[in-house]
């Protein structure tokens, strides 16, 4: 198989046209594409990308997903969640659909079950897929309004087989790219996950292009190994993007904890001046690969790899690449 | 108990200290339980550190059978309750398979808002959903818990508009419209709410109407009050009993092994206990 490395300035060039629809993996504090989204707004920022009108889909859009809500090139949101759990609500979704700050995103309500449904539909080439969640109550109605992807909700229907039982039909959701973080993937695509697996099995097989940001490559002889322990095949994946710690300051379990002080800091500075001050150091100020470790601080980094969940990663170790050795691979790479 | 003695309670427990006493008791040895994070966490791990050591935690996230290392849990996908975990699976195994075919024993959800059949809005304030006067969290896994668990179990604050006659956002089903709606006119396969543990209550569904009923008034305080903090007519249960005080030794796992800067239950700012 060819190898799909990919820097990320030139993965969000290829991939991200305006009012694309986006899915990212992930949950509200862990594995998120948050690296992705900064490259998003600072490519359209550089003029390389123009977009106004993303449409975002994901259990959480997370810290990412926010940003971009803040920079105003959202038109959509498909999710189930605009909380940083423990951590308080998003206040940048709230600014946005309470006070049309800095403008008003459409926002369509599913559960963690019935977006998992909608997105495995669409993987599977399913138009519906019936389901017992999304039956009862206002999760029927549709938060899209007028836009392009206005649909009617969860047609309710009553099993043609003849058992009486009431199920709702959910329509699949076809994304265009799927961005999913991952710890692991070799330079095929295939993607290896630690811990839980959120929506990740099915938004690595969701989407037109599926995108990995990992935080480390690793040989292929690793996948040769424990093939049961790829996740997301990479005979299905477009592009890997290598970027240790692009989840920050959400975790990746086996790798890196969460960063809870940083966490909370962003949540009480996500509003007015503080807020800007915010996106233009942590999404704008930096260049390299090392401006941005800079930004998160050695000290910190080293703290954050620090965690229970690194004995998920020990068995692995001799597989991981070098950075020198992906820094290689890359260089091969032509637009 | 005069108010006195209520205020004296209330400088020793914290009301929501009295919720998660009354809500661990509801935990079997040897069942499995679906938690979120916070209060709803607490009664489960209080369970199993004194009667019920072999409930197994399940987090939606995929985490199945795991203890916290070194601090509680900020979210159902925090690394610290991810490196012992007995199976890490997905959303559509922990949601779709276990909660929809009985394998869910009791869920601990929270909510913004009950009303009087038990369902819950934990999506937003305000009458028009796409114009929120106040944006929550949404579902999450709520919805699929509350549709198919087996029981399921509700924290929260006690207020007029909290638990009320009308939902403004219907985000998961409890007792639907009411009666056996759940089941004659939805379907469920799930049991619907088995109690809402407030901070001045337990609210319990009555079993011909489905309606929920005043179950328990912690000690604190009385009948009166909670009817007063209650934004619909509510009824008193046939088999009404006031609340237990709280063990040492349930305050001690609390304050000590679970909930150890008080910020869940709120025990730190007692102003009796620092002396």
């Amino acid at each position: 198989m060819r190898n799909k490395l990919m820097p990320l300035n030139e993965a969000v060039k290829k991939y991200i046209k305006d009012r694309s629809m986006i899915l990212m993996g992930g949950f509200p504090m862990s594995r998120q594409g948050v690296v992705f989204c900064k490259e998003i707004l600072r490519q359209k920022k550089a003029g390389t990308i123009q977009i106004n009108d993303l449409v975002l889909v994901g259990g959480s859009i997370g810290f990412g997903g926010d940003l971009l809500v803040a920079e105003g090139v959202v038109d959509s949101v498909i999710s189930t969640f605009s909380s940083h759990e423990r951590a308080g609500l998003s206040v940048i979704i709230r600014e946005s659909l309470e006070k049309g700050l800095p403008r008003k995103i459409k926002w369509e309500d599913e559960s963690n079950l019935t977006l998992n449904f909608r997105i495995m539909a669409g993987s599977l080439n399913l138009p519906f897929i019936p389901s017992n969640s999304g039956v009862w109550g206002d999760l029927r109605k549709s938060g899209l309004g007028n836009s392009a992807y206005t649909y009617p909700k969860n047609i309710l229907c009553e099993d043609p087989y003849g058992s009486g039982e009431k199920v709702a039909l959910l329509q699949a959701i076809n994304p265009h790219v799927s961005v999913v973080h991952v710890p692991f993937a070799d330079t095929h695509g295939n993607g290896i996950i630690l811990g839980a697996l959120y929506y990740d099995f099915w938004a690595g097989r969701a989407g037109k292009d599926i995108i990995l940001v990992a935080d480390r490559i690793v040989d292929t002889e690793m996948c040769r190994h424990f093939p049961n322990m790829v996740t997301i095949p990479g005979v299905g994946v477009s592009a890997v993007v290598p970027w240790h710690l692009g989840s920050w300051p959400a975790n990746s379990p086996g790798l890196y904890g969460e960063d809870l002080e940083h966490i909370s800091s962003f949540i009480k500075s996500s509003r007015g001046t503080t807020l800007r001050q915010y996106i233009d150091k942590y999404v704008y100020s930096w260049e390299t690969y090392e401006d941005y470790l800079q930004l998160i601080g050695k000290d910190n980094i080293k703290a954050l790899e620090t965690n229970p969940s690194t004995i998920l990663a020990e068995p692995f170790q001799q597989w991981i690449f070098p950075d020198e050795k992906v820094k290689e691979l890359l260089s091969g790479y032509q637009a | 108990m005069d108010k006195g003695d209520h205020q004296e309670l209330l400088k020793q427990y914290t009301p929501m200290e009295f919720a998660c006493c009354a809500a661990y008791k509801y935990c079997t040895n040897g069942t499995t339980v679906f938690v979120g994070v916070g209060l709803s966490l607490l009664p489960a791990q209080l369970a199993q550190k004194t009667f019920a050591p072999d409930i197994t935690i399940i987090y939606e996230g995929g985490t199945v059978g795991s203890t916290a290392i070194g601090r509680v849990p900020w979210g159902v996908d925090d690394t610290v309750i991810q490196a012992n975990a007995e199976c890490q699976t997905d959303l559509l195994t922990t949601l779709g398979w276990l909660a929809q075919t009985g394998r869910v024993d009791l869920t601990y959800l929270g909510a913004a808002q009950v009303d009087k059949f038990g369902n819950l809005n934990t999506t937003m304030y305000g009458s028009d959903h796409t114009s929120p006067l106040t944006r929550i969290s949404g579902s999450g896994g709520a919805h699929d818990l509350a549709v198919g668990s087996n029981h399921f179990a509700v924290i929260m604050n006690h207020r007029k508009d909290r638990i009320v006659e009308r939902l403004d956002y219907r985000t998961s089903p409890g007792f639907c419209e009411g009666g056996r709606s759940r089941w004659d006119v939805w379907g469920f396969p799930g049991g619907g709410p088995i109690a809402i543990f407030t901070d001045c209550a337990v609210l319990k569904p009555n079993p011909v109407t489905y309606q929920l009923e005043i179950a328990e008034v912690y000690p604190f305080t009385s009948i009166e009050e909670v009817k007063k903090r209650t934004g619909f007519d509510i009824q008193v249960a046939q088999n009404f009993k006031f609340g237990e005080l709280p063990t040492a030794e349930e305050i001690r796992i609390i304050r000590e092994e679970l909930d150890t800067t008080g910020d869940f239950t709120g025990w730190n700012k007692l102003t009796l206990f620092k002396d």
